[in-house]
Order: structure tokens, then sequence, then C-alpha cells
């Protein structure tokens, strides 16, 4: 098969100039995280939700509303808290006395970014109210279906030193989040930088330079991005040696593996390396784009057995190992 | 004192009166001195042996303790005594003897002088003595010893026959490694960069006229990243291009050699997952950057930083 791929190149060259505006943009506000800002990008392009973990203060709120305003697009914050209710982020019926009739009143669901703050603490029925709209990108409210606006992407936050009086997202639910980003503390220089920035008597902000339009066309250009077969099946190598590490020649990590990633794992890896290429504005998938996106896919697809917990060897050690020991195309 | 060299003088001439040499005494116990030679060279020792034997256990008589027995032109150089019982006729008959080891001091008469024994009756608590001849013994001219006989000549022997041996079997081994070092042809080590060059060239089959020339691309990728896995060992299957020019970097090698190894697998890499092909021109000229870092390699021209 022959791939016209001069003119794929041409179609991603010019459908992701948006890139580095909004980038220029999101820089005047947020200070390093060059990573977080990646990969939210990374989540829009390819319709993937986002799952955060860091500790507060951070800037991922910031970084949220600071996208959302770089791409002038509807933003939600819902702060979760445990006595938050499905209808109060998915919307109701209200009885309007003047009418006899029941109306519609939709939740903060219906937006662009929708940013779930601290998402474990509210309880399972929540969890799930939300994150079926994250999988049908549609709510039904009464008996009236609305399809949710494109694009839509869902970033929710976890603190990890906090375990008390908070309701776990359950793998199966985790599994939806395309990818699971740990944020890091900002460098000395960026946290002096950040210093003088937000202690300004005008705090910086971002202009809107990309319309939701851009991106809807950005995410077809992502689809059309190439991936080789051998590109593929690198893929399904480091998927599949999460589940049978044996056959990779990493017996060791047989022992430490109670469940390897689910098949939506490959389709998200695929995706989110296509997005990748897309950012470095090539028309192609190279096994660069896997590694560098691999970590994040599968870090909270990999469950673990007791035995590793009890050496305290992490899932974001078991891939790194995984991914190190499959040899690239 | 008077009195007791007295007392001494008339039990000897009462001892010499009364007892034969050798000669039993009432009470049944008998007295035997004699020596291992009556003749003896100047350069040998003799045995004198003092037997006391008497029916009966051991108990029966307590002999008293005495000097060594005097002697004249001898020298007492060693002694020992030993107790035993043995059946002599149906009877148990108990025995002690005493060794002693005489040397002769100068050529003609030597003698060993009388002894008294005194001893004591255990049943009665009497005291009895015994008393033995005066023996002569001829010392005469010394024999020759034997050289063998002489242990220094033994130790000397030795040692030679041992030095010998060593130097026999040293000898042995040198030839022996000489004759290997003859007959083992030469090793010569050959350069890993030119079993990759032969490999590199085989990658060409002049019988393959597909204009596609891509999967030599892809081949020659793969050779120069077992190259460099084999050679630095550089992680050249496990990385992806530009992780292998950063542990290039971190390596400390000239940045010649990281560009060089950069153009060719980042083309290749634009080759392979792009979905393009090229024509074989194309990719004679990619993989002649390959063959170039391999020659480079071959010179030795490929360095790097401590």
């Amino acid at each position: 098969m022959t791939v016209d791929i001069q003119a794929i190149n041409a179609k991603i060259e010019r459908e992701s100039a948006f890139v580095e505006k909004i980038t220029s943009q999101v820089s005047k506000v947020i200070v390093g995280q060059r990573y977080m800002i990646e990969r939210l990008l990374i989540g829009l392009l390819s319709d993937g939700h986002i799952l955060l973990e860091g500790v507060p203060g951070l800037a991922k709120t910031m970084a949220v509303k600071t996208l959302s305003a770089a791409i002038r697009t509807k933003f939600q914050r819902i702060q979760f808290t445990p006595d938050l209710l499905p209808a109060d982020i998915m919307g109701t019926t209200i009885y309007e006395q003047k009418t006899g009739t029941f109306s519609v009143k939709k939740g903060p669901v219906f937006c662009n970014l929708l940013l779930a703050d601290e998402i474990n603490r509210s309880p399972a029925k929540v969890q799930s109210a939300l994150l079926e709209a994250m999988q049908e990108r549609q709510v039904t409210i009464g008996d009236q279906t609305f399809r949710l606006p494109e694009p839509f992407l869902v970033l929710a936050t976890q603190n990890p030193i906090e375990q008390e009086g908070t309701y776990p997202l359950p793998e199966a639910q985790v599994d939806r989040f395309m990818l699971k980003l740990s944020i890091g503390y900002p460098s000395r220089e960026e946290e002096l930088e950040i210093m003088r920035r937000m202690t300004r008597l005008e705090t910086p902000t971002a202009e809107p330079v990309v319309t939701p339009e851009e991106i809807v066309a950005a995410k077809k250009a992502v689809h059309e991005v190439y991936i080789d077969p051998k590109i593929e099946n690198y893929i399904v190598d480091i998927v599949f040696a999460t589940r049978k590490p044996s056959q990779y020649g990493l017996n060791e990590l047989d022992e430490l593996i109670a469940y390897g990633a689910s098949p939506r794992a490959s389709i998200y890896l695929s995706m989110a390396s296509r997005a990748h290429a897309f950012l470095r504005r090539r028309g192609f998938v190279t096994p660069e784009d896997v590694r560098s996106i691999a970590l994040d896919v599968l870090r909270h697809r990999v469950i673990l057995t007791y035995e590793a917990e009890a050496e305290e060897i992490t899932a974001e050690e078991v891939v790194r190992r995984i991914i190190n020991k499959i040899e690239v195309p | 004192m008077l009195n007791k060299t007295l007392l001494i003088a008339a039990l000897f001439c009462l001892s010499s009166a009364l007892f034969a040499q050798d000669n039993p005494s009432e009470s049944g116990i008998r007295l035997k001195a004699t020596v291992s030679a009556a003749e003896t060279p100047l350069n040998r020792t003799v045995e004198l042996v003092l037997r006391l034997t008497w029916s009966g256990d051991l108990s029966r008589y307590e002999i008293s303790p005495f000097d060594d027995p005097l002697v004249t032109n001898l020298k007492v150089i060693g002694s020992g005594s030993s107790n035993r019982v043995a059946v002599e006729a149906g009877q148990p008959t108990a025995v002690r003897e005493y060794t002693y080891t005489l040397q002769p001091q100068s050529l003609g008469m030597a003698y060993v002088e009388p002894m008294i024994i005194r001893y004591t009756d255990t049943g009665s608590g009497e005291q009895y003595y015994l008393s033995s001849g005066r023996i002569p013994i001829k010392v005469v001219d010394p024999i020759r010893e034997s050289l063998l006989k002489r242990p220094i000549l033994w130790l000397i022997l030795l040692g030679a026959a041992a030095v010998i041996a060593a130097g026999l079997v040293v000898r042995r081994r040198l030839l022996k490694r000489k004759e290997m070092q003859n007959q083992e042809p030469a090793v010569t080590v050959r350069p890993i960069e030119e079993t990759y060059l032969e490999e590199l060239r085989g990658l060409f089959d002049p019988s393959d006229f597909s204009s596609d020339g891509s999967p030599i691309v892809e081949k020659g990728s793969r050779l120069l990243r077992r190259y460099l896995q084999e050679k630095y060992e550089a992680p050249g299957l496990e990385a992806t291009t530009s992780e292998l020019c950063e542990f290039l970097y971190a390596g400390g090698f000239d940045e010649l050699f990281i560009n060089k190894v950069r153009e060719f697998l980042t083309n290749a890499d634009l080759i392979k997952f792009s979905g393009r092909t090229i024509d074989r021109n194309e990719a004679v000229t990619l993989l002649g950057v390959a063959e170039a870092i391999l020659q480079s390699g071959l010179r030795g021209e490929i360095h790097r930083s401590a």
C-alpha cells in the first residue's frame, strides 16, 4: 500500500498551525507544565478524557481554564463533594407552575471543557453519572436525550495524598480515562517565575486564538495521521506484554501483574500516538510518539498483585520496564 | 660419716660373700646383669640390662630406687625400665628390667662396676640386698661409618633428587608449551565492524529487481542498531532514535559520529514509518551513511570522552 504521505504531511502542517498559538497563549499564564499542557491537547484532539493526579496548587485548574480561554470554549468546574447528586451535574426537569409543564434545566456537564475537581470525593452514583456522559457523550434528562457539545473533554483531578473520606474510582471507571497524568512540582526557576508573575497587580490572561470548529477539524486530521502496521504491532506488543509478560522475556513481571491493560488501551494508545504526532506537525506515527505517551495511557490500566504492593512496586515502574524491553520496530 | 662408709663396706663384703653374680637370693628373687656385647668399637654403644625376676606378682617385692651404675671408661647416655609378668614353668613370674645405654670413652678396657640393689619383701617387711658382678667390656678401634648411614647425606641426596625432578618437570612443561604454541594457528580477532559491513553489503541482492528499496533500509537500520548494541552496549533495539542518540551523547561520543547515526536512523524512520516507498538507488545512498559509520568504527575513528 502506498501512502501519499506528502499530502498527509501538508494537511497536518496546515491543521496543526493553531498548536503554536495555543501554546504561546497558555505559556503567558502557566509557567512550565509543558507536559501537562501537551497531554491536555492530546486529550482534546483524540476525544480522550484525562485524569490528573497531583497535590493541590500545581495549576491544574488554572491550566484547564487557560486552555479553555485560548480555545474560546465553554468551561465548567465542578467541585465534587460527598453530598453532590447526579442531577447537580447532569441537570434535571423543573415543574413550571405558570404553564403546568416540566422544563429541562441542563447541568454544568453541558460545556466543552469540564473540570471535575477531586472526583473521588463524591460517591459512586455521581461518579457513574459523569462517566456515563463521558463514554456516551450524551445526557438523558427525564425523557429527553441531549448530545453534549463538541469538543467535550472531562478533566478529573485526584489528590494522591488524602485517602480519608474519599471514594476511589473503580478500575472499570478509571479505564475510561484515556490518560492518567501524574503532575509534579515545578523546577526552582519555574517556581521563581510563577511567584513573580502571580504577585503582579494584573495577572496575565489568555486570549482566545482558536475556535471550537478548528479543534473539530483538527480532530478529523488526527484520524488521518498515518500509522504503519509496524507501529500498530508495536502498540499491540506493549499492551500484550502487560497481560503476558513472560512471552516478552519479562518473566519477573508475571507475579507482579494481576490484570493487564484492556483492548481500550490499544485503541487509546493508537489515538494518543496519532495526536502526539499531530502536535509534532508530522503526518505519521513513529515509535517516539508511542513511547512518549505509553506511560500515561497504561499506568492506570495495569493492576498489580499483592506481591507487587508488598514490594512497593508501582504500576508506573512495571509499565516502564515493559516499554524498555519491547523492541522498537 | 665414717660409720656410714663402714656400713657400706661391710654390706659390700657381705653381699660379695653371700651372692654370686646373677645368683638368686634366698627369697627367690634373682638379679641378672648382662651387656649387649663384650667387645665394642669406640663409635658404638653398649646396652646394659639389669633383670630382676621373682615368682609371684609384681607387688611381692618393692625395689628401692638406686642410682645409675658406676662405670669406668664408659658414659651412661640413656636409661629405661619396664615391668612385666610372664609365666615360666606354669608359674607366674614377675620381671623388672632396667636398661642403660653406655657410650665407650676411649680404647682399652671398660667396666660396669658391681651394683647393689635393695628390695623389701612386702609380705614380711624385711629388707634384702642383691648385687651384680663387675662386667668388663673391651673397647676396640672404631669402625668406619658407611656414608649412606649418615642422615645429612641422605638429606642432601634427597634434596638434589627433588631439585633435579622439579627441573625436569619444568623443562617438560616449557617444551610442551613451546610445542603447543608452534602447533596452534595464530588466532586473529576479526573486528565486528567487518562482520557488520559484510552483512550490510549482503543486503543488496543482485537478483532482486524490485523497485522498492524500503525493506533494505529497514534491515540496514536494524543492522546499525544491533552494531551499536554489541559494540557500545547501547539500547539499540529497544530505544527510539532520539533516545539512542541521547544515550550516545551521555556516553561522551564525538558529535560527528552521533550526527551521522541520527541522520541515518531519522531518515530510516521516515521511510519505515511513513509508508513511503523509495527506489533502490535512494536506499543505496542512505545505506552509504551506515557504511561510513561502520568504516569509521573499523578505523578506530569513533572516540568518546572519558
